[in-house]
């Protein structure tokens, strides 16, 4: 219902259309960045986390070795 | 209820979608702002927490570490993007006025309206149900045939089936390949399996050796039997393939069992075997670091296993032992024979023998301590041990330092020097008299 109310409001204030495309607008403007940049980040963290993993055997490795 | 043609499904889809598409778009400004501003906040922390996972990380690899020091950096660049295209995208959002203006909404309208759509739909599904109760028994089941065959073509359902063919396909031919992997496996373990029997049967002969005592015998076969047990229940397939590789190897060992210096010399090339082995199992690139770890820990209990024969075969250094106790008894003979033997008022005599006897024990005591203990020491890497038999052989030195310096000339200067009497003065002064030892 409440739905309903809202799209009565809007074909009563068609300025607020325009408000809505352009809070869109921002938002998927922002969204196409941040999503490459977390993109960028979980690949980096899995970089760190294989490097750390391959520390660790190797420190295993070299006890092993001794 | 029977369902409807696709006619009427079309149709009463494309008015759903009408109607969610209008429903959906009724939001106020306000509300899509609130919602928006929450969005770019929920994203811009994933990121910057996945950032600060990162960092942590990265911080493990320690300091020197060039990658971590790059990745610590990236990340750093990443989160001030972050952080500034959050700034950014708030600020426009908040520049936006909104207004949430609720006065001019009539309920009664739109509830009229929605009525109205439901009633529409309602007669519609009413007519079609109507239609096809009036739809005689043939007709409708020629009907259904018809919705069948026409599902039948739809692409979509061509498609599913398809895919599911296409799977059903793969997932026999993974199970076949399961299936003799597995059958080649169990061969190739039993074949494995069967070679090292021969070779640790071969090797458990031990009655034609000489100079192995029952006991030895006993301790070799229990030791061989063991192996026996760790391959059977502690390697995999692939791990014996390999270890097969030194089976010609194992079995010369094994066989070379002729006295005892060279079972401690067999068992030391095992140790090394086993080292070897475990340089092999690393050219296993492709094998997951899990399985790796593994046959490492299964390397480090046989040879675990293998330092526990040492411990149980102490018979060897109780030789030793006995051999050390009886040249220092030697020497102490010699030194103290002259008095002893003067009881008797003559010349000492087999003081030479005695001293070269006892020197030449205590020789051959300190080598063999000094040598065995160097060689134990390194094979079990236990210093205690080391310790223990290189006190033995310092022991063993002392003994043949003192055979050495106490030739007659030494010794009568030495005397002298403590008595402050020429020899045989000291001696005579030292020994007991006749007439008391007749006492």
């Amino acid at each position: 219902m409440t739905q309903v109310l809202f799209h009565k409001q809007k074909m009563n204030s068609p300025t607020d259309k325009e408000k809505i495309e352009k809070l869109r607008n921002l938002y998927n403007k922002f969204y196409s960045k941040v999503v490459v940049l977390k993109k960028r980040q979980l690949e980096l963290l899995e970089r760190a986390k294989k490097l750390v993993e391959e520390k660790k055997m190797r420190e295993i490795r070299d006890r092993i070795k001794k | 209820m029977e369902l409807p043609t696709n006619e009427e499904q079309e149709g009463i889809n494309k008015r759903a979608r009408k109607y969610c598409e209008e429903v959906s778009s009724a939001e106020n400004s306000k509300e899509i702002r609130d919602e928006t501003l929450k969005n770019v906040n929920e994203e811009t922390a994933e990121v910057l927490d996945a950032g600060e996972q990162t960092t942590e990380t990265a911080e493990k690899l320690g300091d020197n570490d060039s990658e971590g020091g790059e990745i610590i950096v990236e990340t750093q660049k990443i989160t001030d993007e972050t952080e500034e295209n959050r700034a950014n995208t708030v600020d426009a959002i908040e520049g936006v006025g909104v207004e949430t203006d609720i006065s001019k909404i009539d309920a009664d309208e739109i509830e009229g309206g929605m009525r109205e759509d439901r009633q529409k739909y309602e007669d519609e599904t009413a007519k079609i149900n109507k239609e096809w109760e009036e739809k005689s028994e043939e007709d409708k089941k020629e009907e259904i045939e018809e919705y069948k065959e026409e599902t039948e073509k739809d692409p979509r359902v061509m498609e599913v089936r398809e895919k599911m063919e296409r799977e059903k396909k793969t997932m026999g031919e993974c199970v076949e390949e399961l299936r003799k992997e597995t059958k080649d496996i169990v061969k190739n373990r039993s074949l494995a399996m069967a070679a090292i029997q021969e070779q640790l049967n071969k090797g458990a002969n031990f009655s034609e050796l000489s100079g192995v005592d029952q006991i030895d015998q006993k301790e070799a076969k229990t030791a061989l039997g063991e192996i026996s047990r760790i391959a059977n229940n502690r390697l995999t397939n692939e791990k014996l393939n390999y270890l097969l590789q030194f089976e010609d190897n194992l079995g010369d060992l094994l066989n070379e069992h002729k006295n005892r210096e060279s079972t401690i010399e067999n068992f030391e090339e095992i140790v090394k075997m086993i080292g070897d082995f475990e340089d092999r199992l690393r050219e296993f690139e492709e094998m997951g670091e899990i399985e790796q770890q593994e046959a490492r820990e299964e390397i480090k209990g046989l040879v675990g296993w293998l330092e526990e024969v040492y411990k149980k075969n102490p018979k060897l250094w109780k030789y030793l032992l006995g051999i050390g106790v009886v040249a220092g008894v030697l020497v102490l003979a010699s030194i103290f024979g002259v008095p002893v033997s003067g009881l008797e008022g003559e010349i000492p005599f087999g003081w030479r023998e005695a001293k070269i006897a006892g020197a030449g024990a205590a020789a051959i005591v300190s080598g063999g301590y000094l040598l065995f203990s160097k060689r134990m020491a390194g094979t079990r890497n236990d210093l205690k041990e080391g310790a223990k038999f290189l006190s033995g052989g310092l022991l063993g030195g002392a003994f043949m330092l003192a055979g050495y310096l106490f030739d007659e000339k030494r010794r009568d200067d030495f005397m002298k020097k403590a008595s402050g009497v020429d020899f045989p003065g000291w001696y005579y002064s030292l020994a007991p008299k006749k007439e008391d030892s007749g006492k």
